[in-house]
């Protein structure tokens, strides 16, 4: 029996079982996702939730840069010069959003690293909620949006 | 910095958000039904597409069709035939036609003259029907206007130009004339017209029933006849309101004309069924298919002076059913798309194509004068049997213009220079031709039938219509210049800023060669070879793309399969990034809403299909993204790629929100069909979700 009262009980770690005609989804809640950076002064500056990150309003002289999930995961990103997150997500036709997982891109000195932070496991793919995928590339991400660390 | 994406249709009258693209079969004409049925595969023939919203079920315009372009794509928004090997990867140059727009090139490429008829040499038009009246005078539509005939000539000259699709005329007795239109997405709604013998032009009132009309007859009792496109028929008793339903259908197949014989019979035609074309005769309130072999029958007309019965056939024959009884027989005639047959009272029988309207010729002599009594090709003024032809004029004051020949058609012998009005030029430009003030504030209608080698400046704001026949090696440009035809080799520059002020384009077309430039805000069809810059808006309603050649396939020679397509709002998903960036955009489907599968039988066999393209526009107007120039193009376009997950898709590539001088956007639109379900297609429900997959920050 749920015990919570009734209008938080659909705010779960986990947003939902997506049932589909072959597969079975489980994805994180993501409004309860989040990052967390602190700075060098000590300050320290929240996220908001997937949809609206709030990554925009982060500072340059970043110290350190951590992602907390619904489910209660937190996963620290190390060092580096720079980092650019994305989200990823596919939005169908009827509206329908699936969080599939936090790119975080990190500025090496000669190249970008990738923590690719997972946000829904399945009964195909061999990762889960959580988990961590890193990756190293050379391509050259353009963006306004690069903060870099102090 | 989040994204926002906004995924829209066009209905034609406003964007809606849309919900979901469902795919029917083609005999889902009501909104409430289709909404119920989901990816139907139609076991052959055209698919009815279906865009969802909140408030309504939107048929997409046109039909898609597994196997061959839509005729109504093909009437409306034209098509390409392309004539030569081509590889957009590799080549410049294409060879072929670029024909759209309810006009289709005046230049007549091929003769359809036939046994027994002749052409009527009418404007080239994309003739959907014909009716002749008791008078004997005729009338014809178009998709997009109505024709009556000039009295003493066979001239039809338009009369109404409204874009209300339609698709049925017929001729009673006491000289009333009849219309009927089809229901389409984004059109007017599906009306009854009359125009009586001595009254003005009504609607009829339908009390409010509003049907898919595809025919329309008139009895010997001046009782009409129409038919709905899935065969329910209605009634005007005397052609007067109110309507009555006779026959509530349906008849397998989409009806295409309607016709009631002398002795009451009325015969039904279908174009397309399940076992093709048929034709139907109703006998004893009960349509009783006739033992035909299949046809696309395009049109059924009976005769006013005895029984016969005459059909036509889209891409065949025409065809003669004798005194109304036995086999349809054919009547040798031309293998062209006749669209149209009707019957004078007079017993003539006419008929139209996409080129012209014929006349079963009933001597040599009558044939010999209907072909003095024709207009001319341009449509540019009647050419009256008192024309003078060919008589020399040396005009003055024009530059260093010589040797013009000039057929007035109503005027001969009033000559003014710098005023040439409804006239027809045939000059040899021979040197420079610069700084000619045809016109001032006239426009002149001429016909340049010589090699241009110098510059034809016009610079005094005057305007130019005709036909360029020939060669133009130099310049021609001017604020008002509008070239309607150039039938050669253009190694020059054809420029201008401005059409005809009838919404017409200024290049209506070339055929031949272009080697140089050709810009302008509108271009029209183009037959030949472009091997230079091509720019410029082109013309189509809610259309945003302007060239949909693949740069994956070639396109075999004489080939029209594949057929590149038009995007416009009428028949495509647009995504609009309306806020922020997204990154390593794809557009692809998923079985559903896990996004992780492909094993929909639609998805793995690869029957669902986009054209597609990511651009920014260069027009602000939201409902009607237009792009043209590849400076702005984000993705290039995809022609016929299948979307299967992760596998196939169309992208990467990311969307920027722009809004700056002549760049908006940015979009990603796709047209979805389905291609490839054949009857052995097992019919059921396969949903599936079409999916936008993007980063942001």
């Amino acid at each position: 029996m749920d015990k919570r009262t009734a209008p938080v009980r659909h705010l779960d770690s986990v947003d939902g079982t997506v049932y589909g005609k072959h597969n079975k989804v489980k994805m994180v809640n993501p409004y309860l996702c989040y990052f967390i950076v602190t700075y060098g002064d000590g300050s320290v500056y929240s996220g908001n939730d997937l949809f609206t990150t709030g990554w925009d309003g982060v500072r340059q002289g970043i110290k350190t840069l951590q992602y907390k999930l619904s489910t209660g995961h937190i996963i620290n990103i190390p060092k580096f010069k720079g980092y650019l997150p994305t989200i990823e997500v596919s939005e169908s036709i009827e509206g329908f959003k699936m969080f599939h997982a936090i790119n975080v891109n990190c500025l090496g000195f000669e190249e970008v690293v990738t923590y690719r932070i997972i946000l829904k496991e399945d009964r195909i793919s061999k990762y889960k909620i959580g988990d961590i995928i890193i990756s190293k590339s050379k391509k050259n991400i353009k963006s306004s949006q690069w903060r870099m660390s102090s | 910095m989040a994204v926002t994406i906004t995924k829209k249709f066009h209905n034609g009258t406003e964007y809606k958000d849309i919900a979901k693209v469902v795919f029917t079969s083609p005999n889902f004409t009501s909104p409430a039904v289709a909404g119920t049925r989901s990816h139907m595969p139609p076991g052959g023939a055209y698919m009815g597409t279906w865009f969802e919203a909140v408030d309504w079920m939107y048929r997409a315009f046109p039909d898609q069709e597994y196997a061959q372009f839509p005729d109504e794509m093909e009437s409306l928004f034209g098509k390409v035939v392309v004539t030569s090997l081509f590889d957009f990867a590799s080549d410049t140059t294409i060879s072929g036609y670029h024909l759209y727009g309810s006009n289709y090139p005046i230049a007549a490429d091929t003769v359809h003259s036939t046994d027994g008829f002749v052409e009527l040499n009418q404007t080239k038009r994309n003739w959907g029907g014909i009716s002749a009246a008791y008078n004997g005078s005729l009338h014809a539509y178009t998709a997009a206007g109505l024709y009556t005939q000039i009295v003493g000539t066979q001239s039809l000259v338009s009369w109404d130009s409204r874009n209300i699709y339609w698709s049925g005329v017929t001729s009673s007795l006491n000289g009333d004339l009849f219309f009927c239109s089809k229901m389409l997405t984004g059109a007017f709604d599906p009306i009854i017209y009359k125009k009586p013998f001595d009254g003005l032009p009504i609607d009829i009132d339908t009390a409010g029933i509003l049907e898919d009309w595809r025919g329309i007859a008139s009895s010997s009792t001046n009782d009409i006849y129409i038919a709905t496109a899935y065969g329910s028929i209605y009634k005007l008793p005397g052609g007067l309101a109110p309507l009555e339903l006779l026959l509530p259908g349906p008849i397998g197949g989409l009806v295409s004309g309607i016709t009631c014989s002398l002795n009451g019979s009325i015969y039904v035609t279908v174009s397309t069924s399940a076992n093709g074309g048929v034709i139907y005769k109703l006998v004893d309130g009960t349509f009783i298919s006739l033992n035909q072999a299949p046809r696309v029958w395009t049109g059924i007309a009976a005769s006013k002076v005895n029984n016969n019965v005459y059909a036509v056939e889209e891409f065949g024959d025409i065809y003669v059913q004798i005194y109304g009884e036995g086999d349809f027989i054919p009547t040798g005639q031309a293998d062209t798309r006749w669209n149209g047959i009707a019957c004078g009272f007079d017993g003539a029988v006419y008929t139209c194509n996409d080129d012209d309207v014929y006349k079963m010729a009933i001597d040599p002599a009558e044939a010999a004068s209907l072909n003095i009594l024709c207009i001319d090709k341009d449509n540019y003024g009647v050419i009256g049997s008192s024309s003078v032809v060919g008589e020399p004029y040396i005009l003055e004051g024009v530059g260093e213009v010589t040797e013009v020949s000039i057929v007035f058609s109503s005027t001969v012998g009033t000559k003014v220079v710098n005023e040439w009005l409804n006239s027809t030029v045939v000059a040899d430009f021979d040197t420079l031709v610069s700084g000619v003030a045809i016109g001032d504030a006239n426009p002149v209608t001429c016909d340049i039938s010589a090699v241009v080698s110098g510059t034809a400046d016009d610079t005094e704001g005057t305007t130019l219509l005709g036909s360029v026949i020939g060669s133009v090696t130099g310049i021609m440009n001017g604020t008002g210049t509008v070239i309607g035809t150039v039938s050669g080799t253009v190694s020059g520059e054809l420029s201008s800023s401005t059409n005809d002020g009838t919404g017409n384009r200024e290049y209506s077309i070339v055929s031949g060669t272009i080697s140089g430039t050709l810009e302008g805000a509108e271009h029209g069809a183009i037959s030949g070879t472009v091997s230079g810059t091509l720019s410029g808006a082109m013309i189509g309603p809610y259309e945003f793309a302007s060239l949909q050649y693949t740069t994956s396939d070639s396109i075999t020679a004489a080939s029209t399969i594949p057929l590149p397509r038009r995007h416009h709002g009428g028949n495509s998903v647009i995504f609009a990034v309306s806020f922020g960036e997204a990154y390593d955009c794809r557009l692809t489907a998923w079985d559903d809403a896990t996004h992780s599968t492909t094993n929909n039988k639609i998805l793995a066999e690869e029957h669902y299909r986009v054209d597609a393209v990511a651009f920014r526009s260069n027009s602000a107007e939201p409902h009607a993204p237009v792009f043209n120039d590849t400076g702005l193009l984000v993705h290039p376009e995809a022609f016929d790629i299948p979307l299967k997950g992760n596998e196939k898709y169309f992208g990467d590539f990311d969307l920027i929100f722009a809004i700056d001088s002549g760049e908006y956007g940015e979009y990603v639109v796709f047209t979805p069909r389905l291609v490839n379900m054949d009857d052995s297609f097992i019919a059921g429900s396969y949903d599936f979700v079409t999916t936008l997959h993007y980063q942001y920050t």
